[in-house]
């Protein structure tokens, strides 16, 4: 694949990663905090993707589904636990 | 001959799930309701993802292609499952919302509350006396809290206990009624010791002041102090905090509020006139109700009671959920208005729409409100970190005192002395 695409699908993935923190920052409660959380974790891999792409290797696919391993028990354990909590005042 | 191909493919691939997942985050910033993001978010975590990972057969590599396989297959199952977790725990959050409010307003709150709490004996007790530690420690922010509590309308046969609390550990005075002043206390601690001054302040006919300096850190010394004193309430003053402290909980305020045995009333303002009384129906705010009928503290004070309507918005769900949720807030409010006014409180009643602590922050603003009154749930540690909760939220950032009603049965970690 051309440098230049793979250069750009990266930055683009960069963008995308402060829009995600945007979402974040914007959330209203736990839950929508929670899946801009999720959301920001599949841009990451993404990006972690197009990097592997950018350099060559393929250990950044690796480090990508560990930390889709890591997001996914994560959004597990959380949201139950927000849902015991009592409604806020 | 393949290779050019493929290449064109990966890269058609690889703009295909930028372009998708650039859409779910413009989907994401444009729609407020959880349901709707939900399904925004999944053009994210799935498809745009996977076509990003199925780009890879562009790149030639064996291993860069085994790897995304992989990974292809684990978010096939992971997403979906993550957007449905996140979905029940909505659906199971907002109905219970909706019907949290039936059982306060249908009996007597007090009496699921605390069988242990008698609120008449309580009361009579109360009239005679409160038991109150003020947390001095000779900043601006403690001078606060020693006139607030100088202010207080304390019923009379109250006993003030003034804790100073040095850095370095010392041997604990043995507190007794009356005046310790500077001269009887170690050179090396005047700077925390000074406690005269505060004493005067608080001072008055009917009530009694003692003092102590304490060593030892900050918490755990006046958490230790307030349960062995059985304090009804505990006054300290707050700095302001930073962002980042305020996010790991570095603050002795905060940690006090975390761990103390008894209401914290966090001093910013010097006076108690008017109270806006926060509730939401649950047990702790209940309770926050019970307190400001009882407390002779608050008989002359008038009362906002408010509640804040979370409704995250009138989008999907408006035909099932908004009808019935404003009623319910207005009775949550209307019942502790009831409990309020049975014990003779001037009472206001407004139910306020939005995020819970930003609400009651403005709205303590516009009325000039002098203490705000919320129940805490008494999280600690990670899961305030991560959460947040609404009572440290209009801790950290109102401008007026905050007295924070802990969970009803509250025991600090057992410490070995």
């Amino acid at each position: 694949m051309p440098d230049l695409i793979l250069v750009a699908a990266f930055g683009w993935s960069t963008i995308l990663l402060g829009a995600g923190g945007v979402v974040l920052l914007r959330a209203s409660d736990t839950l929508h905090r929670l899946l801009a959380l999720d959301v920001l974790a599949s841009i990451v891999i993404i990006l972690l993707t197009t990097l592997s792409y950018v350099h060559g290797v393929s250990y950044y696919v690796d480090a990508a589904l560990g930390l889709a391993l890591l997001s996914f028990a994560a959004t597990l354990v959380a949201a139950p636990y927000i849902t015991r909590r009592r409604r806020a005042p | 001959m393949v290779e050019p191909v493929l290449a064109v493919v990966g890269v058609v691939l690889l703009l295909a799930g930028c372009a998708l997942a650039t859409v779910g985050l413009i989907g994401l910033l444009l729609k407020p309701d959880l349901f709707d993001q939900l399904h925004v978010a999944g053009l994210v975590t799935g498809p745009g993802v996977i076509l990003v990972l199925l780009a890879s057969v562009g790149t030639g590599s064996a291993g860069t292609v085994t790897s995304a396989i992989l990974v292809i297959a684990f978010v096939l199952i992971t997403s979906s499952i993550s957007t449905h977790v996140i979905a029940h725990a909505g659906a199971r959050r907002y109905t219970r919302a909706e019907t949290s409010s039936s059982p306060a307003s249908t009996g007597a709150p007090s009496v699921t509350l605390d069988p242990n709490v008698d609120a008449a004996a309580a009361r009579t007790r109360l009239s005679s006396g409160m038991r109150v530690i003020v947390a001095y420690d000779g900043s601006p922010a403690a001078h606060v809290a020693a006139d607030l509590a100088a202010a207080i309308d304390w019923p009379g046969g109250t006993v003030i206990r003034l804790i100073g609390v040095a850095d370095r550990d010392l041997q604990p005075f043995d507190p007794t009624p009356g005046f310790h002043t500077g001269e009887t206390l170690p050179a090396d601690v005047s700077e925390v010791a000074d406690l005269a001054r505060p004493a005067q302040v608080v001072q008055r006919p009917g009530i009694s002041v003692e003092t102590a300096v304490l060593g030892g850190d900050a918490a755990d010394v006046i958490v230790d102090e307030a349960v062995s004193f059985g304090a009804d309430v505990l006054v300290t003053g707050s700095r302001r905090r930073g962002l980042v402290s305020s996010l790991l909980g570095l603050s002795a305020a905060g940690d006090i509020v975390d761990r103390a045995p008894c209401p914290v009333l966090v001093a910013r303002s010097r006076a108690l006139g008017t109270v806006m009384l926060t509730t939401d129906g649950s047990p702790q705010s209940v309770l926050a109700t019970e307190l400001v009928a009882r407390w002779p503290i608050f008989d002359l004070a008038r009362i906002h009671v408010v509640a804040v309507s979370t409704d995250p918005g009138p989008a999907v769900h408006a035909t099932t959920r908004a009808p019935s949720r404003p009623a319910g807030d207005q009775r949550i409010v209307d019942a502790a208005a009831a409990t309020l006014m049975d014990a003779g409180r001037d009472v206001v009643t407004e139910v306020l729409h939005g995020r819970p602590a930003r609400e009651i922050v403005e709205a303590a603003g516009r009325r000039s409100i002098d203490l705000i009154v919320i129940g805490s749930r008494g999280r600690t540690g990670l899961g305030r970190t991560l959460l947040g909760s609404v009572a440290g939220e209009v801790l950290a950032s109102a401008s007026c005192s905050v007295l924070i009603v802990g969970p009803p049965v509250r025991r600090p970690p057992p410490r070995v002395s």
